[in-house]
């Protein structure tokens, strides 16, 4: 049971336990102020009946023209309050907030071997489009699968349309790129 | 024409010009800078922009002086070119004066009032928080542009304004009126659809300050359509200001019904039903509608959310009417569909517990409950296993055992259902998923197994009672009695080592300690990203005081930027603590830079949320910045980071040190920093502090009791920080103002007030320590947060030597006659009270020695830290001592001089005459003092060679004769024989690298105090 909520200044001090997840990276205070000052509405947290931070989404809304849409910059949920869809949940707010901006679509990153999370976003509606190259910097630095979802259009149409997008589009592209493997 | 096309050539030659010394300014190449802007204004003198350049290269060059001079002329000048702007900004940002620099922007924009001089002229006043000031700019902007913005900007200066001002005051009423007013004529000419979404804000924000709820109502309905809202911004904001007006004008059912009506549209939203049922439970005319609510919930929606939400009810409506049998049998029933639909999801624990562990279920109910979750003998599938660690979590918080037999027997289910838990974990790993890290982390889920037991072992440390000893003797005994055959191998192999020497026999207490920290050492080992497996081995290394061993953990978790302040606290006052100063002076550094950044661009942050219209967020980032920079975290790591480097400074006259960094003088050190700057500098006595430490992590990995003993824990702790802060920071205060006034050979500038101030500080703080002594039963002993440090800093006696030092010091300056009047008595009462301090020093860890154990190391490392430090500190006092006395014989030997002649005169100030100082100043007689460091250094000698820190205290051979009995075998062979050696000679390895480095840092304070004996001490650098 848990309530989604903007999230503020304060909760900085309190979203350790999410912070914790190896993927999850700590920015300097600047990073998660500018993103307070600019986009709030895309700023928001997932909380647990204690009030403990369990999970938040950061984004933004950029592009210029019919390039304008929202983009994902970090969505992350507690190990503890995995499995509830509550990343669903922040996304759809996400997405949400993108309508009323009027974006065309929304657009994120996600780590290639992110198999769970990548799971999760085409269940939402998003496909892959492009792989960037050692986007992800560590040791060794990792590729990212570009995803978007074209906002309204997918809203529209039902699963059965969506599917067919994600065999056109979506499995060549991963097949080519060897990212699923041919079972025997 | 002409005119004009020679001053754009006169243009296009100084941009030309300047972009050299840009160039220049930008590689810092200030002296270049210098010499380039002197030939230009010799060909140009009237150049504003250079000579601000010039200023900025003085700037940086530590010439503030001189750079004032030139800023000065050209401020007066009322520049307004964008160049010479930019360059002034950069430079007052460097002097960090933004008052001047608003006023520069002021001047400017009244000499050319043009839309980007105006803009900035808004930002800087936003900087200096002159908030009437801002909104004239902003509503001048907004005459002579016409946009929203900066009409948004106005009414948001004037709200911040009300803000700022107390309740009572006449000017908040008026600053909200007017804002009323002209939001109200704003929105007034604006058609709906034209209506900006944070004007909106801004007017509700008005409205609702000013407690008018009727337009508050009538505005929502107006633009967004409340109760249903039509608009796209259905705002957070819209829906809180919206229940709040409700409440207020006392409209309970069109509440209820409105949170009812959003409560049916997504169940899984905590807190509308928390909202409902707080507000209305006791409500005569909507509470049983509340009831019937759940109801339906339960029937129509039966899921774990509804049977939470229902137990919310019966938990906060019991008492109010219901039988007591009704209530059990609802709860009941509530119970068992959260059981049904929730028990195999990880949160399950987290969510449920406080409903049930509270004394309104009676202990049948309990057992009931754990029967409807259930346990399972073999795992099948990650949530079986998800459900059976909810099922332990549950039963260690509804049924502890103090019982250290029964949580032994706990411990080793736990580590048994570990094992079980490992063939669904390698199936899950084995499976088609690519990721490594991903899927060990879920398949390690079994894993919180470890933690479960390791905290239940552990717990027995928050007590004071000791009620282990002997309980193992008997377990050994009955287990082989039991087990024999089990056993048997072991025994014989225990027979053949009977020969062997046997140095340390770990206590019961212990043999439980180090049960756990092989438990997650192991735990570890197979999944390094559990944190709280993490944090507590953090817990028992700082509890053993094996802070080095502590420190390694600790990096895994990756503690950075804004973490420090709140979870800084785990580690950092350890590693402080426990003698490991490069780790603590990097630590401290960099937690410090946290803050400083910070402070440096929080204004900033400011200036985006009004640039981009985030006008909610400007009080948030106002507060947010009072918390941070008030953090009493942040006070105790300035002020310890200032005094490790005034302890250190004994390195740099000891001439042992090959870092330059580390290579200053205490002089140089203290004069470093600033005090007399109450805005730049270390806080003083009056600020309140606050405080952000994140205890939330915690709380999984103890039992949750009524008591609460985390919370008790963090208060009490957090105000011992406060008085810890407030001693340190006296300190600190007393020993440089100390060495700036003996080094200057001058008393001014409020020194010796400012001594005796913080004096008189540390004495008031002595008092309410004495009261900490009662208060230490209260809280239970923490690892590393309780007892208090200053406890064990008083009880050493360190404290009061400082004080006594620089008492006779200050006597010494400041009344020679009745002090240290006549050569050397100063130093001779001086070494008296080291002697009297190192015999009672001596005495104290000597007793400890004698009894060591493991246990006690934690202590006797921090008492040996706080010695040592006490004896770097009172080296350079005996420095600053010699140094008095030096002055007052040359202050003697002028004096007596003839009236001062011409040749005299030439000499410098305070420089004594060479044959004067060689005849008149005999050699320091420093013998106690190093007595005082030979008695310390043979103490930590003779620890370093004990059996507990030479080599490991049990080696696995030894420690199995320990064991036997104790644990089953299958621990034995998978967690212990692999790691006993391993972890023994961490904890050995971190005693001794801490121990070393104590040594060190006497050996250090050695060659300074032979720098002293010689008069070189402190000199130079």
């Amino acid at each position: 049971m848990t309530s989604l909520k903007p999230f503020t200044c304060a909760d900085l001090f309190r979203f350790n336990k999410v912070n914790f997840d190896p993927l999850t990276e700590t920015y300097g205070l600047s990073f998660y102020m500018t993103y307070m000052a600019r986009w709030p509405d895309y700023f928001k947290k997932i909380e647990n009946t204690k009030s403990e931070v369990v999970g938040y989404i950061m984004g933004k809304a950029e592009g210029i023209g019919e390039n304008w849409h929202g983009h994902v910059t970090c969505l992350t949920v507690a190990e503890q309050y995995r499995r509830q869809g509550l990343a669903a949940k922040l996304m759809r707010n996400l997405e949400e907030t993108s309508e009323h901006k009027r974006c065309y679509f929304v657009d994120l990153f996600v780590r290639v071997t992110n198999c769970k999370a990548i799971r999760m976003y085409e269940s939402l509606g998003y496909i892959v489009y492009r792989t960037v190259l050692d986007y992800y910097s560590g040791d060794p630095d990792e590729n990212a699968f570009g995803m978007n979802s074209i906002m309204a259009l997918m809203r529209q149409i039902n699963n059965v349309e969506r599917k067919m997008i994600f065999h056109i589009f979506c499995l060549p592209y991963r097949y080519a790129k060897g990212f699923i493997k041919r079972r025997s | 024409m002409s005119t004009d096309q020679n001053s754009e050539t006169g243009a296009r030659l100084r941009e030309r010009k300047l972009r050299h010394l840009y160039e220049l300014v930008d590689c810092e190449n200030n002296k270049k800078v210098l010499t380039e802007v002197d030939r230009l204004l010799k060909k140009q003198p009237d150049f504003p922009c250079a000579k601000t350049l010039k200023a900025l290269a003085l700037i940086r060059m530590g010439k503030v002086v001189e750079a004032r001079e030139i800023l000065d002329l050209v401020v007066s000048e009322v520049p307004t070119d964008d160049g010479t702007i930019q360059a002034l900004s950069i430079c007052f940002k460097e002097l960090d004066d933004q008052p001047t620099m608003c006023k520069v922007l002021e001047a400017a924009s009244k000499k050319l009032p043009s839309e980007e001089l105006m803009t900035h002229c808004f930002m800087a006043q936003v900087r200096t928080n002159e908030y009437t000031k801002q909104q004239l700019t902003a509503l001048n902007l907004y005459k002579m542009y016409a946009k929203p913005t900066y009409f948004g900007w106005a009414v948001a200066s004037l709200l911040i304004k009300a803000k700022n001002l107390p309740p009572n005051d006449s000017g908040r009423a008026l600053s909200l009126t007017l804002a009323e007013r002209m939001l109200s004529k704003f929105l007034g000419d604006l058609e709906k659809d034209q209506v900006e979404e944070s004007i909106l804000l801004l007017y509700l924000e008005t409205l609702s300050k000013q407690k008018k709820w009727e337009e508050v109502l009538t505005t929502l309905k107006n633009y967004i359509g409340y109760p249903n809202p039509a608009s796209a911004w259905n705002n957070d904001y819209f829906y809180e200001v919206y229940t709040q007006a409700l409440m207020e004008l006392g409209k309970k059912n069109e509440l209820f019904n409105y949170l009812q009506s959003s409560y049916f549209k997504n169940t899984e939203e905590y807190h509308l039903i928390h909202r409902i049922i707080t507000l209305f439970k006791d409500d005569k005319q909507i509470g049983p509608e509340v009831n019937s609510l759940l109801k339906e919930l339960l029937t129509n929606f039966p899921s774990h959310v509804s049977a939470l939400s229902d137990l919310h009810y019966a938990n906060a409506t019991f008492n109010s009417g219901d039988s007591q049998s009704d209530f059990i049998s609802r709860v009941r029933n509530d119970l068992e569909m959260a059981c049904k639909y929730g028990a195999s999801k990880p949160s399950f624990y987290t969510d449920i517990i406080r409903f049930v562990n509270s004394d309104l279920l009676g202990e049948e109910v309990k057992q009931e409950f754990m029967k409807m979750i259930g346990t399972s003998k073999e795992y099948n599938s990650i949530q079986s296993i998800i459900r059976d660690v909810n099922y332990e979590l549950i039963e260690r918080d509804l049924f502890p055992d103090p019982n250290p037999k029964a949580r032994i027997a706990r411990a080793e289910r736990l580590v048994e259902k570990y094992f079980r838990g490992e063939s669904v974990a390698s199936s899950l790993r084995s499976g088609t998923e690519s990721d490594s890290n991903l899927i060990t982390k879920e398949a390690d889920y079994h894993d919180q197994f470890l933690v479960i037991a390791a905290s239940s072992l552990m717990a027995k440390y928050d007590d004071e009672i000791n009620d282990f000893q002997g309980v193992l003797e008997e377990m050994r005994n009955g287990r082989v009695e039991l087990d024999g055959v089990e056993n048997l191998k072991l025994e014989d192999e225990a027979n053949q080592e009977e020969n062997e020497d046997k140095n340390y026999n770990l206590s019961d207490q212990e043999c439980l300690l180090m049960l756990s920290i092989m438990l997650m050492e192991f735990g570890l080992k197979r999944c390094p990203f559990n944190h709280s497996l993490r944090i507590l081995l953090i817990k028992a290394y700082t509890r053993i005081g094996a802070i080095q061993r502590a420190c390694m953990v600790s990096t895994g978790l990756d503690i950075k930027h804004v973490q420090w302040d709140s979870l800084g606290y785990l580690v950092i006052w350890k590693v402080v603590r426990g003698g490991l100063y490069a780790i603590s002076r990097q630590m401290l550094t960099v937690a410090e830079s946290v803050y400083t950044n910070y402070k440096r661009d929080c204004m900033e942050h400011l200036i985006s949320a009004y640039k981009f219209g985030s006008f909610g967020k400007i009080q948030e980032f106002e507060e947010f910045r009072e918390q941070l920079l008030n953090s009493c975290q942040f006070g105790l790591i300035q002020v310890e980071r200032m005094l490790l480097q005034i302890g250190s400074t004994t390195l740099s006259g000891s001439g042992s040190n090959s870092n330059p960094a580390l290579n200053v003088s205490p002089y140089r050190a203290a004069k470093s920093f600033d005090f007399e700057n109450e805005k730049g500098g270390v806080f003083w006595s009056q600020r309140e502090f606050t405080d952000n430490r994140d205890f939330t992590l915690l709380q999984y990995l103890e039992r949750e009791s009524g008591n609460r003993p985390l919370e008790n824990v963090k208060k009490a702790s957090g105000e011992t920080d406060i008085n810890q802060l407030k001693i340190r920071r006296a300190l600190l205060v007393l020993l440089t103002e100390m060495i700036v006034i003996v080094e200057e050979n001058k008393e001014g500038d409020g020194k010796l007030a400012r001594i005796d101030e913080a004096i008189k500080n540390i004495r008031e703080n002595l008092d309410s320590l004495s009261k900490l002594k009662g208060k230490r039963e209260d809280v239970p002993n923490f690892d590393g947060l309780w007892p208090p440090p200053q406890l064990q800093y008083v009880e050493m006696g360190c404290l009061s030597l400082v004080l006594e030092l620089v008492g006779v010091v200050r006597q010494a300056i400041t009344e020679p006659s009745s002090g240290g009047g006549d050569t050397g008595s100063c130093l001779v009462l001086m070494s008296d009270k080291i002697t009297s301090f190192s015999t009672g020093v001596k005495g104290r860890l000597q007793e400890k020695l004698g009894k060591l154990s493991i246990l006690m190391m934690g202590g006797v490392i921090e008492d040996i830290h706080h010695v040592v430090e006490t004896l770097s500190f009172a080296s350079i006092l005996f420095d600053v001592a010699q140094k008095a006395l030096k002055n007052l014989e040359d202050r003697k030997a002028k004096a007596l001089a003839s009236p001062p002649s011409s040749s005299s005169k030439k000499k410098k100030k305070g420089a004594p005459d060479p044959k004067t100082k060689a005849t008149s100043t005999p050699p320091p007689d420093l013998s106690s003092l190093r007595q005082a460091h030979t008695s310390l250094r043979d103490l930590i000698i003779a620890l370093r060679g004990a059996d507990i820190c030479s080599y490991p205290p049990a080696t696995w051979n030894v420690a199995k004769k320990e064991w036997k009995g104790v644990i089953s075998q299958k621990l034995i062979e998978s967690v212990f024989s692999p790691f006993w050696d391993e972890v023994q000679h961490g904890i050995v390895d971190s005693y001794g690298l801490q121990l070393d480095q104590f040594v060190k840092a006497i050996d250090n304070n050695f060659k300074f105090i032979s720098k002293i004996e010689s008069g070189g001490a402190g000199q130079g650098h």
